[in-house]
Parts: C-alpha cells; sequence; structure tokens
C-alpha cells in the first residue's frame, strides 16, 4: 500500500465516513437529502457548469492530440523534412475538435438569460439547466476522446509516412474514423438540447428556500 | 495508455531515432558496397549513404580502422545529441547503456596495466560512449580491493564489483571472471530497471536482455569446457539469472561436460532450437568439428539479435528502439569494417559472411 493508495482512496473514505457519522450522531442526519438539493441549486450552476465542461473538455482533447502529434512530426522531420507539410492535416483533425467544442460553447450560451430568483425556478428552467449540463458534458468527454484517439494515430502517421512515404494516406484513413467521434459528440449534444427552452421568467412564486 | 504521456518528453527523441534508423544500409547498399574493388571506391559509395563524407579529411591510403573509427565517431555523435536532449527516465536508461561500455573500458585499462602497456595508447583505445572521468587512474591498480576503493566506488558501476572485491590477484582468468561477474551484475539490474519502467519498453527490453543472457550462458559453457581452472561452481556464479534458460537451463548448463548436452538444453527452448540444427550444412561440408560449431553458433547469435532489435520498432511509445538502434548500428559498423578488411585484403570469397540488418 503505497502513500498514492492512501492518499487517493484511504483519506477521502475516511473524511466521508466521519461527516456521515457526525451527521448520524448529531440527529442532523435528515440534513443529508438528495432531492432538496436538486430543487435548489439554480439552473444557472447546471447551465453553466455544462457549458464550461463542453468547451473545457474539448480544447484539452484539442490540446493534448495536438502536441502528441506535433512532437513525433517535430523528430521525424529532422531526417525526413517533406513530412512536416502533409502531416500537418492530423494537427487539423485535432483543431477540429476545439471547434466543434467552441460551437456548442455559443450554442448553449444563447439559452442563458437573465431571470429574477423569485421567477427562476419553473418546470422548464430546470430541464434546460440539466440538458445544458449534460449535454456539455457529452460533447467535452466525446471531444476529449477524439482528440486523444486523433492525437496517437497521427503520431504514428507521422513516423510512419517518415520511413515509408506510401503508408501517410492508409494510416490517415485510420485517422479520419477517428475525427468522426467528434462529430457524433455535436450531433448528440445539439439533439440533446433540442427541446429545451431558453431560461425565461416563470410566475412569481414564494420559493421555499426563503422560508 | 504509454501513448498519452509519452510524447510529452521524448516524442522528438523518438522521431529523431527513427530518423537515424531509416539511414542504416540495406541490402542495396551491401549489394554496392560488396562490389567495390578498392577502398577509395568504398569511400565514394558510403558518401551516397547517411555516413555522407565522413572520411573525407583522411589522408589516403584509407585503412579500415580509419574507416571503423569514424563510423564508431559518427554513432558516439548521434547517441550524445540523444543524451544530452533526454530527461528523467529516458536519461537514466541511455546511462545504462553506457554502462556496457564502461565494463569493457575497465576490463581493457586493468588488462593492459596487468601487461605493462602505455597508459596513453590505452586510454586512446578505449570505446568513447564509457569515458568518465577517473578513468586514467585505473592504470595504478595493483588489486580489485584498491581498485573499488579509490577509483571505482565514485562511479556507477559501484555496486556491480561489490560481488567480486575478493578476488585474490589480478590475471587473466580472473580478469575474465571479475568481467563476467560484473556483467552479470549489469545485465540484471538492467533487467530489474526496466521492469519499473512499465509495459511496453519492459515487454521489449525483457526479450532483448533475456537473449543477451542466454547468450552470455552458453558462451561461457562452450568456452570453459577445456579450462580446468574454472570450477562448475565458479562457472555457475557467472550466469545471469534471467532470460529462458533461467532456472532450469542454468543449472544443467552448469553441469555440462560436452556440447551435446548444451544442444540438448537448448532444444527445450522453442526459440534456440535453431542454433544447433546443422543437419544441412554438416552434409555438405562433412563433420564441423567443434571449432565449426562455435563459429556458427556466434552468427546464429548476431542473426537472433539482429531480428529482436528489429522487432522492437514495431512498437512505438517505448524506449526500447534507443537501445535497438545502438545495437543495429555497432551491427553496421562490424559489417563495413568486415568488408572492408575483405577488399584490403582481397579476400573476396568471404566477403558476404556478414549479417545483413534491413
Amino acid at each position: 500500500m503505497g502513500y498514492t493508495t492512501y492518499a487517493s482512496f484511504g483519506l477521502p473514505t475516511f473524511l466521508v465516513i466521519i461527516v456521515v457519522l457526525y451527521l448520524l450522531f448529531t440527529d442532523s442526519g435528515e440534513a443529508f437529502d438528495v432531492g432538496r438539493f436538486l430543487e435548489e441549486t439554480s439552473p444557472f450552476v447546471w447551465g453553466s457548469l455544462g457549458i464550461g465542461l463542453c468547451i473545457g473538455l474539448s480544447v484539452l482533447g484539442a490540446g493534448w492530440g495536438i502536441f502528441l502529434t506535433g512532437a513525433s512530426i517535430l523528430g521525424g522531420g529532422v531526417r525526413t523534412p517533406r513530412i512536416s507539410t502533409k502531416n500537418l492535416i492530423s494537427i487539423i483533425f485535432c483543431e477540429v475538435v476545439a471547434i466543434y467544442g467552441v460551437i456548442m460553447g455559443i450554442v448553449y450560451s444563447a439559452k442563458l438569460q437573465s431571470v429574477p430568483e423569485a421567477e427562476l425556478y419553473t418546470r422548464e428552467n430546470y430541464f434546460t439547466g440539466y440538458a445544458l449540463f449534460f449535454g456539455g458534458l457529452t460533447v467535452g468527454v466525446c471531444n476529449l476522446l477524439c482528440g486523444l484517439c486523433v492525437g496517437v494515430a497521427g503520431s504514428t502517421a507521422a513516423l510512419a509516412d517518415a520511413a515509408d512515404p506510401t503508408l501517410f494516406v492508409k494510416v490517415l484513413v485510420v485517422e479520419v474514423f477517428g475525427s468522426v467521434l467528434g462529430l457524433f459528440g455535436l450531433i448528440i449534444g445539439l439533439l440533446m438540447i433540442g427541446n429545451a427552452n431558453e431560461f425565461s421568467p416563470g410566475q412569481a412564486v414564494v420559493s421555499a428556500i426563503h422560508i | 495508455m504509454e501513448g498519452l504521456f509519452f510524447n510529452v518528453n521524448c516524442g522528438f527523441l523518438e522521431g529523431i531515432v527513427r530518423g537515424y534508423k531509416s539511414g542504416t544500409l540495406t541490402q542495396a547498399h551491401y549489394a554496392s558496397l560488396t562490389q567495390c574493388e578498392t577502398l577509395e571506391d568504398f569511400k565514394t559509395q558510403l558518401s551516397a549513404t547517411d555516413y555522407g563524407n565522413f572520411l573525407a579529411n583522411e589522408p589516403s591510403p584509407l585503412s579500415t580502422a580509419t574507416i571503423t573509427d569514424k563510423a564508431t565517431q559518427i554513432l558516439v555523435d548521434q547517441f550524445n545529441f540523444l543524451r544530452s536532449n533526454a530527461v528523467e527516465p529516458l536519461s537514466k536508461f541511455l546511462d545504462y547503456i553506457t554502462y556496457a561500455y564502461m565494463i569493457d573500458n575497465v576490463v581493457l585499462l586493468i588488462t593492459g596495466t596487468l601487461h605493462e602497456r602505455d597508459t596513453h595508447e590505452l586510454l586512446e583505445r578505449c570505446h568513447p560512449l564509457g569515458i568518465f572521468d577517473t578513468m586514467p587512474a585505473l592504470c595504478v591498480a595493483t588489486n580489485v580491493e584498491e581498485l573499488y576503493q579509490s577509483v571505482l566506488v565514485e562511479t556507477p558501476l559501484a555496486p556491480y564489483f561489490r560481488d567480486c572485491l575478493s578476488a585474490a590477484d589480478l590475471d587473466d582468468l580472473n580478469i575474465e571472471i571479475i568481467r563476467n561477474t560484473v556483467y552479470k551484475a549489469y545485465l540484471e539490474d538492467f533487467y530489474n530497471y526496466v521492469s519499473t519502467l512499465g509495459s511496453p519498453t519492459a515487454d521489449v527490453m525483457h526479450n532483448i536482455l533475456g537473449f543477451e543472457a542466454d547468450r552470455r550462458t552458453i558462451n561461457i559453457t562452450i568456452n570453459s569446457f577445456d579450462t580446468a581452472e574454472l570450477s562448475k561452481e565458479q562457472r555457475a556464479k557467472l550466469f545471469p539469472a534471467i532470460g529462458r534458460l533461467f532456472p532450469a537451463g542454468n543449472n544443467i548448463l552448469a553441469k555440462a561436460d560436452d556440447i551435446d548436452q548444451v544442444r540438448q538444453v537448448c532444444e527445450n527452448v522453442g526459440e534456440y532450437r535453431s542454433f544447433f540444427d546443422n543437419s544441412a550444412s554438416a552434409q555438405n561440408n562433412g563433420d564441423l568439428g567443434d571449432l565449426g560449431v562455435a563459429a556458427q553458433l556466434e552468427e546464429r547469435f548476431f542473426r537472433m539479435e539482429v531480428h529482436l532489435n528489429k522487432l522492437s520498432f514495431l512498437q512505438q511509445f517505448q524506449y526500447g528502439v534507443f537501445y535497438s538502434y545502438m545495437k543495429l548500428k555497432e551491427q553496421e559498423i562490424r559489417n563495413i569494417t568486415w568488408i572492408a578488411e575483405c577488399i584490403a585484403q582481397d579476400a573476396r570469397d568471404r566477403m558476404h559472411d556478414f549479417i545483413p540488418i534491413f
């Protein structure tokens, strides 16, 4: 059992058990209420988190893919300079993943409108909040994995091209299939918010949290 | 998962090494080299390859020793470029590659000192990749203990020498025992280090280092058949504890007395079965005799080594390519030297006895 195992598994579990037992023994066990958490959290939180995850994870995937491919192109290009121009297409595939994230971020942020607190907690707004969050998470994770895939394939493509020029087009086919994954994420992300209206004020109600 | 983080530190260097490897001589190059009539032709043919004009400043007539030295210098420069651009853990891996040369240099200096050769001449014959700062001080040593305390304890070779501090005098037989003991410790240490590096590097290097250990075991066994001074217990202590022949094969080889027992041990291991297979050639040339078998075995070992090193280039994102490139380039230098010698001595019938790589 190394220190990292203790830190990553042991300590959090220990803290959770302490908190749970504290709540239990001080008769405030009902403070742990998932339903109340979901009802009281503002839909803005969910929406903004979703957009943040969308663009953040997409850029992470694109950047990861670009450095994976770029290092190999630079290394292979020392002896075989001809590969550097052709293999920029792998970098472009990775970049496209970030563009998907930006597009979805723009589409999602059009749903964010200012609504006063008292009129915020309607069913439609809850739905929009959750749709933005999970749509953003979907697009972000899809783009992250797509960027990784294209990055590793692009790195191998660069080194294979440096060794034998006829291999490049064949490895490129693999990359094309990989980059389609990001497109799938984009499509599903769009479908997920298809029915979500933008945040709009409902009837003014005295909400439970002001009691 | 190794593909996700490898390129952060080592992607550029892997590209460089693969570029070096694509410049190794192919069958077409060897075909044109073997047709050269003189060493000047040879030099012209080599200038069309990645070697370039490495012999441009040499005065004619060329000698094969110059060709070998200059070719080795190219390899040393390439290695130094890689080593200076590497960070941990690749830098430690590359250091391990240099320890083998250091061991050879140390043994060369000790042997040369025993036979009272000139220090400067010995230092010039050392391999450039195995040079360390306190090397000239080795020439004043008289026994291993003193050697260790004064020089070796600060070098990376210190842990390998601890086991042979008890060797009493430095004479020729003991030097070979020291060399093999130290090399055994080095191989086992390298093997353990590579295991800590994780999956693709460990897999590739385990195969290569395991074969190296088995090759040394078989060579020590065969060479010790006629030596009365090397007892079987001493022989067994020189076998590395890694490789396909460990532990069962090592035990049998430790007690072996003739080459048939060695053959039997090798038949048990699938990959080594063909090493002693000389049925076809024996029918052609008559019985080869022990020396012939040993020479043929040596060639088969080289072929197997080249084969394993070529295989390591099929995997990306691992450090084995650096080690394999060094070994393949050394084999290529040996090939060029062989062809150059055959040209220089006009022995064209044996010119094709080199080991082709690609």
